[in-house]
């Protein structure tokens, strides 16, 4: 007869455990009161932040043929970098034929909140080491900072308009720009100029991830942020003698198009910063939450017995793979210093998020939001 | 490419412009200075070299070459190396090594130059990793350009090239795969040479515009780049002696 | 042809021998024997058809148009097609992007001027039907014999049009030669110590590396570098191969191009 099999307890190396039972890995750390990245449950990583000098406004870059970026961020916590990067377009907006006077009408725009905040258009890429075409990742998370930004209002639509200036050249060969923002005397030149057509900055952004080590959305959204509030808007002019210009080309006599020969021209030494409105303001935290399995404890001598485990905990920063691999349930949460809160998301997975969690996590993001905010 | 939308990003308006800078008002005299500067300065970098940056791939490193002479002039590259690792499909008795390069934040190199780097770079170093020695896998470099602003415009693409090389050198040696040498590149004026086994093999030679030194022998040419590779490969040398004895 | 391990280092060895021993049995300077047919597209104002004795074959078209010279910067744009390749794959991306930037910077685009106001704008589309080895050197014969015979038609309007609002006019028939200089661009095979010219596929399997030489203006130009021909048996190699394909060109493109001519 065959011997009885003998049970032997297995040991693995902690990396090797933590490939292949992350959750077993999990929870044994959380009964330690630890998480696998050695912090407590509600502690977060710490966010080092630069603008990495690459804008072409930064005193490095003016002048530098080419570049076009009008803001920048290097965002790095923990392992993972994040570098976005702003540059502008500027499209011209439909103005209705009849609103030719200044006014900011706003009656209508009631009703449609979302029309009077500008956009941003980021394209999020997160290396790992393939090329093709973009991940679902990476486009969820692309589409859900454009909505957010735009939800949030965060960028006026007025901060996006151009106000253009008109470059003279005065008979000795020197030319200057004068911005109706800036010389009031000089408004009879350029209000028959200005009135007609409209224009405004459109802005992309470039979201670059290195190290990609947890969920990535608060990073991007908080890299984006500071990104955006180094942004600076170059001023913009047309040529005076261009501005009431238009040439007929005749296309073998059947039709004629009018060509525009003007263009807008940025001025590559004059800059504003992007007006962000500052209620608005708001940084990004996650958190997970955790059903504590009693089975994957550590034994613990008989004493400890009675103590009470908690059912479940909430982890604030949710990092590495293991982490990510055992939380389902997640929380969002876009808020600023005094709970001004622009977007709010949790996911019920498997474990049950608390109504006390969902208040902890609101609490623990408006502090983070207070921290994130003295660096920008 | 133009004709087809493209669902996957979000693009922004159709009818957008792109910015157009005003030059005509950039004082010429400053940028002509900055140019003589750059030229002058070609084996006259600060070189900062750290490996291991980007934590999910097989080595990294990341190289910050600023002119001495000119602070703002630096190149800002970020190279990771996946691999080896397994290749799919048919039976290969040597590792291939494949290199994509991006612009992380400013796109101004033309696409098809992009790929002419790709297939240089891939054929220096095809010439330089012990592919024997990974049989059945695949290699694959990445190189993320974060900054670049060397001077005059013109100077630009071969000081990327050269950096490239010696990223790519780094990240290998961080990765822990074999290579044959330490390879890195010198440059001289617009020509970028890649050299190994202590300057006397050539394994990459490039060259694109005839103006700044048509009337110059080849030979001297690569003369002058190799004093630039001995001191980009001291540099690389004594920052690898550092490190070993750092986590020693 | 695919060909064995053994075959590859028997042919490494007759390559790396001095003088190197050819499969096809041609010297280190020698080319293989290349048939060119010119201006056989009615359609197109020029056009080559170039078939190598390796079966190799590729025809350029040379289409023209007039431009505003203001609103276009590059006057000259190739597009490469090769039979069997994506459009999107680096041999084919590389060879057009070397051929676009070669042509934009050794041809003065002074000589593609019309008017004040106006230029030619060269459109150059190749095909390459099947090709066994490196297609750079034939791709750039072809280009060389299609520009030569391009014929553009003869302008009969006032060439100083920059205050008139004119569009610049032509003769009904006549054409007059399209008169520029054309870059070609040679591939050289190192193999050990030796450097042939015109590698076949063979050759360039077993060959320790590229180099890529330009000839324009009658002497040697950019870009020169080295070029991947295998992925196998890439090595590094001395500088003096450098200088010697430079010098094997400098002695050889004066009679190819005489050959072209002819």
């Amino acid at each position: 007869m065959s011997e009885p099999v003998e049970l032997r307890p297995v040991t693995f190396h902690p990396e090797v455990l933590a490939r292949i039972a992350p959750d077993l890995y999990m929870q044994r750390h959380l009964s330690l009161g630890l998480r696998p990245s050695l912090r407590a449950f509600e502690e977060f990583r710490n966010v080092e932040i630069s603008d990495g000098r690459l804008s072409c406004a930064s005193e490095d870059s003016i002048n530098v043929v080419g570049n076009n970026i009008l803001g920048s961020n290097v965002l790095k916590c923990g392992k993972t970098m994040v570098i976005t990067s702003i540059t502008g377009g500027i499209v011209e907006d439909v103005v209705p034929a009849k609103s030719v006077d200044n006014d900011f009408s706003e009656p209508s725009e009631r009703t449609n909140r979302v029309s009077q905040f500008g956009r941003v258009y980021p394209v999020v890429e997160v290396e790992r080491g393939r090329v093709g075409a973009p991940t679902d990742e990476e486009m969820t998370l692309s589409q859900r900072l454009y909505n957010c930004i735009l939800h949030s209002g965060l960028i006026p639509k007025r901060a996006l308009d151009v106000s253009v200036g008109i470059r003279s050249t005065n008979s000795e060969g020197e030319s200057s720009v004068v911005y109706p923002d800036e010389e009031d005397s000089s408004n009879a030149v350029d209000t028959p100029f200005r009135s007609k057509r409209k224009w405004s900055y459109t802005l992309y952004a470039k979201i670059q991830v290195f190290s990609r080590d947890g969920p990535l959305f608060e990073l991007c959204w908080n890299s984006l942020l500071y990104a955006l509030a180094s942004t600076k808007l170059p001023r913009a002019f047309v040529d005076e003698r261009t501005t009431d210009l238009k040439i007929p080309i005749s296309m073998r006599g059947r039709s004629a198009v009018i060509r525009e020969t003007f263009e807008i021209i940025c001025d590559p030494t004059k800059y504003l910063p992007l007006s962000l409105d500052a209620a608005n303001k708001a940084f990004a935290s996650n958190f997970g939450v955790l059903e504590i399995d009693p089975e994957a404890q550590l034994p613990k001598d008989d004493d400890d017995m009675q103590e009470d485990v908690p059912g479940s905990v909430l982890l604030a920063d949710v990092q590495g793979e293991s982490e990510e691999a055992s939380v389902s349930s997640t929380i969002s949460v876009v808020t600023n210093a005094d709970g001004n809160i622009k977007h709010f998301r949790a996911v019920g997975g498997t474990s049950k998020i608390t109504i006390e969690m969902i208040q902890q996590s609101i609490k623990l993001a408006k502090l983070r939001a207070l921290d994130l905010k003295a660096k920008c | 490419m133009l004709n087809t939308t493209d669902r996957r990003r979000i693009l922004g308006p159709a009818n957008a412009k792109p910015l157009v800078f005003d030059r005509s008002s950039v004082p010429v005299e400053e940028n002509q200075e900055s140019a003589k500067k750059s030229s002058v300065s070609t084996g006259n970098d600060a070189i900062y070299i750290e490996n291991g940056i980007v934590v999910n791939c097989n080595g990294s490193s990341y190289l910050e070459v600023r002119s001495r002479t000119n602070d703002k002039n630096c190149t800002l590259l970020l190279t990771s190396i996946y691999g080896p690792r397994p290749s799919r499909g048919a039976f290969n008795a040597k590792a291939t090594l494949s290199v994509q390069f991006k612009e992380v934040t400013l796109e101004k190199i033309a696409a098809g130059q992009i790929k002419e780097i790709c297939t240089f770079l891939t054929n220096v170093f095809n010439a330089v990793v012990n592919l024997e020695r990974y049989p059945k896998s695949g290699i694959d470099v990445f190189l993320s350009l974060i900054h670049s602003s060397s001077g005059q415009q013109d100077f630009e693409l071969e000081s990327i090239i050269t950096a490239c090389v010696n990223g790519i050198t780094l990240a290998f040696v961080d990765a822990g795969i074999e290579i044959l040498d330490t390879v890195s590149a010198g440059m001289y004026k617009r020509n970028v040479t890649a050299f190994m086994k202590n300057g006397t093999e050539v394994v990459g030679f490039w060259k694109d515009d005839d103006e700044q030194s048509s009337s110059e022998n080849i030979l001297e040419i690569v003369e002058k780049c190799k004093e630039h590779y001995l001191t980009n490969r001291k540099t690389m040398i004594e920052f690898m002696v550092r490190n070993k004895n750092a986590s020693d | 042809m695919v060909m064995s391990l053994t075959e590859k280092r028997y042919l490494q060895e007759c390559l790396i021998s001095k003088p190197p021993l050819r499969p096809d049995g041609r010297n280190d300077d020698q080319f293989r024997p290349i048939e060119v047919f010119t201006d056989f597209l009615p359609t197109s104002n020029g056009s080559s058809k170039i078939v190598a004795s390796d079966g190799t074959e590729c025809v350029v078209s040379v289409k023209s148009k007039v431009v505003d010279r203001s609103l276009e910067d590059d006057l000259i744009v190739v597009d490469v097609d090769i039979t069997g390749r994506r459009d999107d794959s680096p041999l084919v991306q590389e060879i057009a992007s070397i051929l676009n930037r070669v042509l934009l910077l050794q041809i003065d685009q002074e000589q593609l001027r019309l008017t004040q106001k106006y230029s030619f704008k060269l459109y150059i589309d190749v095909l390459v039907l099947s090709s066994y080895s490196h297609p750079l050197t034939l791709i750039s014969f072809a280009i060389y014999s299609a520009l030569n015979s391009t014929q553009l038609p003869t302008l009969i309007s006032s060439e100083d049009d920059l205050d008139v609002a004119e569009l610049p006019t032509f003769h009904d028939y006549d054409m007059s030669k399209l008169n520029i200089d054309i870059p070609i661009m040679f591939t050289l095979a190192v193999c050990g110590q030796n450097v042939i010219v015109d590698p076949a596929s063979s050759e360039s399997d077993v060959a320790s590396n590229g180099i890529l030489v330009t000839w324009c203006k009658g002497k040697v130009g950019a870009p020169i570098r080295t070029l991947s021909l295998n992925e196998e048996y890439t090595r590094g190699i001395h500088p003096d191969r450098l200088a010697e394909s430079i010098r094997l060109i400098e002695i050889l493109a004066p009679k190819v191009l005489q050959a072209l001519d002819g």
